[in-house]
């Protein structure tokens, strides 16, 4: 079938310079003359002529169309590169502005969040002092617990003393009413010598006046024994009146000891119900108190890790707030890449403006070839740009910043 | 209001008992103990199940007792107090000096 086909495209090809031939060669088999054949070789050269003008004549048409066509297809694509690199622009313009509108918006957003972690940072501080000082006290031994523990203590060793001395006291008053006792029946033994001494007074009293009696009755020889009767008789009386002022003297100093029993009685005898009552007090207001300080050590002991707690917290926001520069770095990043952007759009609408006048084909290969040379250079150009201009991608990696 | 005294003489041991409101007002029975050769021993008693009530000179009482039973060596049992007395006791120190029950 292709050799067929082939020799059918030949004979097509072929045909008037074939005719020709023919003819030529059916006029030289009639007759030789030169002439003849010459002509004959003429008409076939005009043949061929003829044929080549025609297929150049057909390929030159055919030629001039797919220029035609191929400029502007290319005229075409020129303007659309330009409506995608004018649309690059315009976009690029509002990425940059909006990017600088974020950095403006964080730079404002962090330093007032700066201030406010700064001020933020002092009064946990201030609290975090205050609240260690007030603990740092009552730990000491100088501190307020210490001195309640040491005055609840006091008040204890007060209060048992004041008992050890009412108890002490109450024994030594009894047995000072014994003492009183034994010096009672010492003063009640010296009556009863009083009453013996009564009685010899009597008895010599009695003696003296039989003594009268008998001088009386001896007449003148008794005068002078009468005499002495009655000395003795006066003498006797005065041994029982001095005896009576001893019993008087003995009645009160034993009236005196029996009030001074009296008094030592209420010396000695003191309710221990007030006393225990007191004391139970005591205890109960003791109790309340060391309660109540442990409450408060507890309290502040608790007050003082909210504080450290806080402390980290501001402190880890501090830290945070360094994000601000790290968006700032990278909105710069963007920006710059945007306008990286920009620029290979504009290179490419240059170049393409500049060879939108081709009008062969020489000057359209050499403006796709520019076309595709900027296309290379930009590529290698954003490939040269590094990638990653903010190394650090985590808040707790960067060191605290205190502003 | 009136004190006994029995003596175990096969254990030397004195027993007191007291009753009513153990004040002053004993003080001349309670002297008994304390002087009469009789109510010596080596270890004392002190029954006050039936004791309502005591002051600071039954404790002043109870003090010279026990400085005639031989002071620190002394061998005091005081028994069946009610609570409040037991309190009372111990709240002068006496559960150091004597044995409560």
């Amino acid at each position: 079938m292709d050799v067929m086909t082939n020799i059918s495209r030949l004979l097509r090809d072929n045909a008037p310079p074939l005719l020709y031939t023919l003819l030529i060669a059916g006029l030289w088999f009639y007759d030789f003359h030169t002439l003849t054949f010459v002509v004959a070789v003429f008409f076939v050269w005009l043949g061929t002529i003829q044929k080549r003008l025609h297929r150049e004549k057909s390929c030159s048409r055919q030629d001039s169309d797919e220029k035609e066509g191929l400029l502007s297809s290319i005229k075409t694509q020129h303007k659309c590169y330009e409506g995608v690199a004018s649309r690059i622009s315009h976009e690029n313009t509002a990425i940059s502005e909006e990017v600088e509108r974020i950095s403006k918006m964080v730079a404002e957003a962090t330093t007032e969040l700066a201030e406010s972690f700064s001020l933020m940072n002092r009064y946990a501080g201030e609290q975090k002092s205050l609240v260690s000082g007030m603990l740092g006290d009552s730990q000491t031994d100088n501190g307020d617990s210490a001195s309640i523990n040491d005055f609840i203590k006091d008040t204890e060793d007060m209060m048992n003393y004041f008992i050890d001395t009412i108890v002490n006291t109450s024994k030594e008053s009894v047995r000072l009413v014994y003492k009183l006792d034994d010096l009672s029946e010492k003063i009640v033994s010296i009556e009863v010598l009083l009453k013996d001494l009564k009685f010899i007074s009597d008895q010599t009293n009695l003696l003296a006046l039989n003594a009268s009696i008998e001088a009386a009755r001896a007449g003148e020889h008794g005068r002078g024994f009468a005499v002495v009767a009655d000395e003795v008789r006066n003498l006797s009386m005065s041994s029982t009146q001095f005896s009576d002022q001893i019993h008087d003297v003995v009645a009160d100093a034993i009236d005196g000891i029996k009030d001074a029993r009296t008094v030592i009685d209420g010396i000695a005898s003191r309710d221990m119900r007030f006393v225990i009552d007191a004391k139970t007090k005591n205890t109960e207001i003791s109790n309340i108190i060391c309660k109540l300080q442990k409450q408060a050590d507890t309290n502040m002991q608790e007050i003082s890790l909210i504080a450290d707690n806080l402390d980290n917290s501001v402190n880890v926001a501090i830290r945070s707030l360094q994000f601000g520069d790290i968006v700032t770095q990278l909105a710069g990043h963007v920006s710059q890449r945007s306008n990286n952007i920009t620029h290979i759009a504009n290179d490419i609408t240059e170049t393409i403006n500049s060879q939108s006048q081709a009008s062969n084909e020489l000057e359209i290969v050499a403006s796709i070839n520019s076309v595709n040379q900027v296309c290379n250079r930009s590529v290698e150009y954003l490939k040269g740009i590094n990638d990653s201009p903010v190394a650090q991608d985590k808040m707790e990696s960067g060191e605290i910043d205190l502003f | 209001m009136s004190i006994s005294i029995t003596k175990d003489s096969a254990n030397d041991e004195v027993c007191i008992t007291i009753q009513g409101r153990f004040d002053f007002s004993m003080n001349s029975d309670f002297r008994k103990i304390l002087s009469d050769p009789d109510c010596l021993g080596d270890k004392y008693t002190i029954d006050m199940g039936a004791v309502e009530d005591l002051d600071s000179s039954a404790l002043g009482m109870l003090l010279l007792l026990r400085e005639k039973a031989g002071g620190d060596n002394a061998n005091i049992n005081i028994t069946r107090c009610r609570p409040d007395i037991i309190e009372m006791l111990k709240m002068a120190n006496f559960q150091t000096m004597f044995n409560i029950a």
